[in-house]
């Protein structure tokens, strides 16, 4: 099968900020989670897929097909969420339908009612007095409703309730139960992923830091909790991060099976996603 | 692309109620004797490049630039259906102030030489913003609203200066503007022409630009 997305190589050069050699793939039927701290490159890996940018070097595939100069076409397939909404203030809900029915060629005005009827927006009040939540509620609708393959979500969840966060993510595996379709959500809110993704990608100042299925990240890495005397004992090829505090020490370690057939006396707990990115950018170089 | 012309048109019209509201003011103020028909006249070109702008800073506080550059149509479809609408507004000014003047000769009972006077007087504001846009379009994509409006300021001055201080320099050499019937006749597709080579400058700096 076709990956949704094939990005090799990415660099982007911002002078105080490098995004160097962002390599990520999601396959089709699932999620991919973009994690990382603020300032890591989310944001910019997935403007650099949109054609938001001019990248400095890598090549970007969406269905196999690369994507070279201002082509646009390929965006038919793309529901996009971007980060902050999108839509101005003095719209009501049935004009953003209306708008964009010019846009894409597969609009479909009765699945975007249903959504709108199904996330509870209300069609009489303009944009500028709807929540966040319904704001991003209504971006989603639109997203979807024009027969994506491919959903794009800039920090989509950020901001809401965790209902709403709840309901948004049922919506997205929903989505990829047609094996054609995929999504990639790019979020700092690690347990969403965490629920919801099949796989992540971790950037960590404008690299990746660790990639994979989430389920076997989870599975292979681990969390240490020992005393100094312990952590002296290891070795450090093992870890990828500590943390010293003046109750003992805390490490990540790589490879949760392997570390316990070394160092049986000592345990390794499960790690979440959350754990792995504190670890890695507050353990970093220590 | 049609969808984000008709955006622009949502927009608009949401600005409506302001806009006629100056226009009575201006009116108001036209028949009390205190500004002259040529003012009310002037807030016609105001209008035909105010509205272009404010798109630009509703566009900014949406952060839309950066969503609509991720649809179908791309930048060049955000550039295109600005243009288009641009060209709406300035057409849509042309017909206004030429019904508009045509309505005022036709009250005041002046001859067809008062008439055609009026008629390009009318036509000189609206082909003024027509050329104000074809150049300060381009500047808007490159430095956005914020900076565009110090431009537009620029612009609207340096532009009433032109207008006003030519018509005072050809009352001066008793000259009427029907003299000049043809040079004034052809200004509004003059200013509709150089949207197409502005359109294209708009277009490189947009396409090279970070969203």
């Amino acid at each position: 099968m076709t990956n949704a997305i094939e990005v090799r190589g990415l660099c982007k050069d911002y002078g105080d900020f490098q995004l160097r050699d962002v390599d990520l793939t999601l396959p089709g039927g699932s999620i991919l989670g973009l994690i990382g701290e603020n300032g890591a490159g989310k944001s910019t890996t997935i403007k650099a897929i949109l054609g938001l940018i001019r990248r400095n070097g890598g090549s970007i595939r969406i269905f196999g097909r690369e994507i070279l100069g201002d082509d646009p076409s390929y965006k038919e397939d793309i529901g996009v969420v971007l980060d902050e909404a999108s839509f101005h203030d003095p719209l009501k809900v049935p004009q953003v339908g209306r708008v964009l029915s010019g846009v894409y060629r597969d609009w479909d005005s009765a699945r975007f009612d249903a959504y709108v009827e199904r996330f509870r927006l209300p069609r009489d009040k303009k944009i500028k007095e709807f929540s966040r939540g319904m704001k991003q509620k209504l971006s989603i609708a639109t997203a979807l409703s024009h027969h994506p393959r491919l959903l794009i979500l800039d920090e989509a969840t950020s901001g809401l309730d965790p209902v709403v966060r709840d309901e948004l993510l049922d919506e997205f595996l929903a989505f990829i139960q047609d094996e054609d379709h995929a999504v990639l959500i790019s979020s700092h809110i690690t347990s969403d992923l965490e629920k919801a993704a099949d796989y992540v990608t971790y950037l960590h100042r404008g690299r990746v830091a660790l990639q994979g299925a989430k389920d076997e990240l989870l599975e292979t890495y681990g969390r240490l909790v020992c005393s100094r005397a312990d952590l002296q004992k290891i070795d450090p090829a093992l870890l990828l991060g500590t943390r010293v505090n003046q109750f003992g020490c805390e490490a990540l370690v790589k490879d949760r099976r392997a570390f316990q057939r070394r160092c049986p006396g000592l345990t390794v707990d499960p790690v979440s996603l959350e754990e792995i990115m504190v670890f890695t950018v507050r353990g970093d170089g220590k | 692309m049609t969808g984000l012309v008709r955006k622009d048109f949502y927009l608009s019209v949401s600005m409506f109620k302001s806009y006629v509201l100056v226009a009575l003011v201006f009116a108001m103020l036209t028949f009390a004797g205190i500004y002259d028909s040529s003012f009310f006249v002037a807030y016609v070109s105001v209008m035909c490049i105010m509205i272009p702008v404010n798109l630009f800073a509703y566009d900014e506080q949406a952060r839309w630039d950066k969503y609509a550059a991720a649809l179908p149509g791309g930048r060049r479809g955000v550039v295109m259906a600005r243009y288009l609408f641009t060209t709406l507004v300035c057409v849509g000014s042309m017909v206004f102030s030429i019904l508009l003047h045509l309505a005022a000769g036709l009250a005041s009972g002046a001859q067809a030489q008062e008439r055609m006077d009026l008629l390009l007087s009318g036509l000189i504001p609206a082909a003024y913003g027509c050329l104000m846009n074809a150049v300060l379009l381009p500047l808007l994509f490159k430095f956005g609203s914020q900076k565009g409006r110090l431009y537009l300021l620029l612009a609207l001055g340096l532009g009433a200066g032109l207008i006003f201080g030519g018509l005072t320099a050809l009352r001066e050499m008793g000259l009427s503007l029907s003299q000049l019937e043809f040079p004034l006749a052809a200004l509004p597709a003059v200013g509709l022409l150089a949207l197409i080579p502005s359109y294209f400058v708009a277009l490189g700096i947009f396409l090279k630009k970070d969203l």
